[in-house]
């Protein structure tokens, strides 16, 4: 009886984003002890487009990198240079910096370079991964043009001791290693989470660079990354909490040749981070006010001996963010709120400049319920960087319930990203930064709805639900060459993006065994809409580069009896490689199948999980840019330990 | 007497008749290079594997772009450097892909590649048997000649010269190597006796030569970069030593550098000279600059006020050709100026142009 209330719970978070009215009466059960500190101006994203992310999907994906999840679940576009290569989102057809990601409400994103590597965020550190399609700057703030990743941890009081652990090994050298502890009594939540994985990636390709193509073996592509999160909560009155984070990672990846080079590569990329997040909430009736401090430290040292070179970048941000919530009877509620940044980075090559950012951000939201079909929220942002102001981001949305089983919404919001250090300072051959960028800003809408059923059975659920979008980014920066050695950023380009995403998912329990599918589809154009000087012209209207117009995945899960097997068909679309679209240069379409099988059990107080998992099961040859091959079929077995000891009562 | 005349007037029949031959052979052997055609040379985005190669066809006055994919059915590889027909065999150097693809020049089918060369940059035709290809070492200071033996594609030998080797000139048996620092930085050419494979003469220029040719009167012409230095708002005025046009002697010493006038991005880069020798061209600070051999200053007014990616004359008529890389992601173009420089034409090329090969 429990294991099957178990699986409906699996089953519904699929659905988490589709509010029927049975479901979140669920959800609100099984949410109510759970803390999330992140800012409250996510409840205010009352209509957007969601891709999510269950807890299933994310127990399966434990054993490696944010980048590979999202790579092999499907989850929006992942631009990368291979297994454990630098990885960024590339949301509704926009550029990898925009993307913003939050980590409980802490924006990540390196000030030097506008994003933030997803193959070094550990799945395991995260409990709640939410990928949110489309720009909503006024909330999230800068850079949130093409979405916002959403990285949050959670925690529940008086659980007890937990204890956890993760081994998982397979193909290539592929090692991983999570354990955890944890402590949560009535006022006091502590848990310590380790990880260590490596991974040689020395897979077998066909590299085509030759004639006649040959078998080569990936070479100096492995990587080594090891961290720990620490948490505590306080509950130091009713009305008070208090939660301190604590996060440091080591990160040694051993940067590849492209398949065209045919020597081995000797450069090694070192990425060491600490992040460390204060918060203090405070709440009272229909008032509620919260502050967080984090502090980020990033270095980068890259190194490559054969060229003498020797890279080291350092940035540090300091985020303060005071907020303060209202609601007035149920249907109204107001946030507003602060946002304070201090950031800087150290880059060998930016000569000698230090440069520092100080930037102040205003921000309010409102929320109405106007009758009992109608929400409306809205909100905005404006910003004051160094002085000057950035261009002011305001968003509005409506949700309409014509039904029980159907919704309908519209919204439209301006949105911005200011230029990075590197586009502002960069200094040294081959580049020169450009002091005067202006910040770059997006206007779009989007209308969708979402359809879902229950058909009156628990057991059966049927959901669909759609979007069209449309956006225009302005100011788009761009690295252009000023002359035949030098490059440097200019606001020269406007790119379109509009389209079409959709998913839709049956769940179903028959005989005992739950079965659920879903599939998803995208399509994407996003188009080059300005022609400037010295280009040429054929680069107008063309689709930008490593961008499929379709994408799209169909997924099986069934479970029974603590069994769980789940297939997934990833499909990534024709990608072009140049601006003009040429098809000699154009990557091929792909798809891969992936499938997972695993089997719980349980034993008093220990929970086992053991999970076999097969990667691109068809062997298919593919590869995420050219140069940059995919490994063929590949495997990996893990076991999961899990023990909790609840507090007595 | 008369058997005599006849004899003799059939003898100047014959002779005449060989004389035209000869002359028709002659004239075959010295057909102007470039009088069917030239290749474009496209780089592509480095890393990106999307390098290529374009023919321009003087009959159909048309540029056919991919020849290399379109023949033989596979990209060439990362970063096409240069391009040199020799004996009607096209040696395109792909320096990141470090190989030399060998192709047939008249249909542009591959007979082979040369691996084993770290960072090719060019390629000069010695005999039927031998060619040398400059090199900068992986690490991009270790400049070296490899010879290549024409007939196995391999190399057979390597000689040490300076930092970059770089664009080279064969003068009957010597071949002159630019070392343009590479990653560091060289003021040297080195002088190879192509029959020892040794170095005969060692001539000093202006810091970090980069291309060379020879004029009308025998005298060498290098074009230097100079050395560049930063600081918090660009360049460096100061420490930045400007680039130079060096004038070489006969006897290997140099007459005069002119030195350029500003310290820029774009520094002095893709000498040329006109199939007479007389005129040198050369491209600096966003244009191309033209200057009689006779000259002893540098001109102060551009040639052509654009900034080109590379430069080459046109070794049949005489244009000068400007390959404009655009932005490196999408096809480039090639300006086509008459030695006047009246815009005559603008093909489309492949991405990223750099440079063309005469047949």
């Amino acid at each position: 009886m429990l294991t099957n209330l178990k699986i409906i719970v699996f089953g519904l978070c699929v659905f988490a984003s589709i509010s029927s009215r049975a479901q979140q009466k669920d959800s609100a059960r099984l949410l109510k002890e759970v803390i999330i500190e992140q800012s409250r101006l996510s409840s205010y994203a009352i209509s957007q487009y969601v891709l999510p992310v269950d807890s299933m999907t994310r127990a399966l994906a434990s054993g490696g990198s944010l980048a590979d999840m999202l790579r092999k679940f499907g989850y929006g576009h992942i631009r990368s240079y291979g297994p454990g290569g630098l990885a960024t989102a590339s949301l509704r057809g926009t550029g990898s910096s925009h993307t913003a990601v939050l980590w409980n409400g802490i924006n990540l994103v390196s000030p030097l370079n506008g994003s933030l590597d997803l193959s070094l965020v550990p799945v395991s550190f995260i409990d709640d991964v939410s990928i949110q399609s489309g720009g909503a700057a006024s909330l999230y703030g800068n850079g949130s043009i093409g979405g916002t990743i959403q990285l949050n941890n959670k925690a529940s009081f008086n659980e007890g001791l937990k204890l956890k652990t993760f081994t998982n090994a397979g193909s290539f050298g592929g090692f991983f290693q999570d354990a955890g502890a944890s402590w949560s009594g009535k006022k006091f939540i502590t848990s310590t989470n380790v990880f260590y994985t490596a991974a040689k990636n020395d897979f077998e390709f066909i590299n085509r660079n030759y004639y006649p193509a040959r078998e080569e073996s990936r070479q100096h592509t492995g990587y080594e990354q090891k961290g720990i999160l620490q948490q505590n909560y306080w509950q130091l009155t009713a009305r008070n909490l208090i939660h301190l984070k604590f996060w440091y990672q080591d990160n040694l990846y051993e940067a590849p040749n492209s398949s065209f080079v045919p020597r081995t590569s000797e450069a090694t990329e070192q990425n060491k981070y600490f992040r460390t997040l204060l918060g203090w909430s405070h709440s009272k009736n229909n008032f509620d006010f919260s502050y967080q401090g984090a502090f980020i430290r990033h270095n980068l040292d890259y190194r490559d001996p054969v060229l003498s070179l020797v890279s080291p970048s350092t940035f540090n941000t300091f985020i303060n963010n005071v907020e303060a919530n209202f609601s007035f009877k149920k249907d109204v509620s107001l946030t507003t709120g602060t946002n304070y940044t201090w950031e800087t980075g150290k880059v060998a090559d930016y000569g000698s400049d230090i440069p520092v950012r100080n930037r102040i951000a205003l921000v309010s939201a409102f929320k109405l319920k106007p009758g009992t079909r109608w929400e409306v929220s809205t909100s905005f942002r404006e910003e004051l960087i160094n002085g000057s102001l950035t261009p002011f981001a305001p968003a509005i949305t409506a949700k309409l319930q014509v039904s029980s089983a159907f919704q309908t919404y519209v919204n439209a919001s301006r949105n911005y990203r200011i230029p990075t250090f590197n586009d502002l300072y960069w200094k040294g051959a081959g580049g020169l930064g450009n002091p005067d960028l202006k910040t770059e800003v997006s206007v779009g809408g989007e209308t969708g709805f979402t359809f879902n059923t229950t058909a009156g059975n628990k057991h059966s659920a049927f959901s669909f639900k759609g979007a069209v979008f449309s956006n225009h980014v302005d100011n788009w920066i761009q690295w252009i060459p000023m002359t035949s050695s030098v490059w440097s950023p200019e606001n020269i380009k406007n790119v379109w993006s509009r389209g079409l995403e959709t998913q839709a998912a049956i769940n179903k329990q028959v005989n005992k065994i739950n079965f659920e599918l879903s599939a998803h589809y995208s399509f994407t154009q996003s188009t080059n809409e300005s022609i400037y000087e010295n280009i040429n012209n054929n680069e107008l209207g063309k689709q930008l580069m490593f961008t499929p117009t379709h994408q799209g995945s169909a997924s099986v899960r069934a479970t029974w009896k603590g069994f769980n097997l789940n297939i997934i068909n990833n499909y990534i679309g024709k990608q072009y490689t140049d601006s003009d679209n040429t098809e000699i240069n154009a990557m091929k379409a792909y798809d891969i199948v992936s499938m997972w099988l695993s089997k719980a059990f349980s034993i008093n107080h220990l929970k086992a999980v053991l999970s076999g998992e097969l990667n691109n099961v068809l062997d298919t040859e593919y590869q995420s840019r050219p140069g940059y091959p995919m490994p063929g079929r590949n495997f990996k077995i893990g076991l999961t330990l899990n023990f909790n000891k609840p507090n007595s009562l | 007497m008369k058997l005599n005349f006849i004899k003799k007037v059939a003898t100047m029949l014959l002779i005449s008749v060989v004389a035209l031959f000869q002359s028709c052979s002659s004239s075959d052997a010295t057909v102007k290079v470039g009088a069917s055609g030239f290749f474009i040379v496209n780089e592509g985005s480095f890393g990106a594997g999307n390098s290529s190669i374009s023919y321009y066809d003087r009959k159909a006055d048309a540029v056919t772009n991919d020849v290399f994919f379109i023949k033989n059915g596979r990209k060439l590889g990362d970063q096409a450097q240069s391009m040199t027909v020799f004996e009607n065999k096209g040696y395109i150097i792909v320096q990141n892909s470090s190989k030399v693809e060998v192709i047939n020049a008249d249909d542009f089918s591959s007979i082979g590649s040369i691996t084993d060369l770290p960072s090719p940059r060019y390629f000069v035709g010695i005999s039927s048997t031998k060619g040398y290809v400059s090199d900068w070492g992986t690490d991009g200071f270790t400049g070296t000649i490899k010879v290549i033996d024409l007939t196995t594609l391999t190399v057979t030998k390597t000689i040490a010269t300076g930092k970059g080797a770089n664009r080279m000139l064969k003068i009957n048996n010597l071949v002159y190597v630019t070392n343009n620092g590479g990653y560091g930085n060289d003021n040297t050419i080195k002088v190879i006796d192509s029959t020892t494979d040794g170095i005969v003469a060692t001539i000093t220029t202006g810091d970090n030569p980069n291309s060379i040719q020879k004029d009308k009167d025998g005298n060498l012409w290098v074009a230097s970069g100079g050395i560049m230095a930063y600081n918090t708002t660009g360049i460096d005025e100061v420490k930045t030593v400007k680039g130079s046009i060096s004038k070489i002697g006969s006897n290997n010493t140099e007459v005069f550098k002119l030195i350029v006038d500003k310290a820029t991005y774009s520094t002095p880069a893709n000498l040329g000279i006109s199939p007479d020798g007389a005129t040198l061209y050369y491209t600096y600070n966003g244009a191309i600059y033209q200057m009689a051999t006779s000259a002893t200053a540098l001109p102060t007014t551009a040639f052509k006020t654009k900034s080109y990616y590379g430069m080459a004359i046109d070794s049949f008529n005489g244009n000068v050709i400007g390959t404009n890389a655009t932005n490196f992601s999408s096809a480039g173009m090639i300006d086509v100026y008459d030695a006047s420089g009246n815009l005559k034409s603008t093909y489309t090329a492949g991405i990223g142009p750099n440079g063309c090969a005469f047949k």
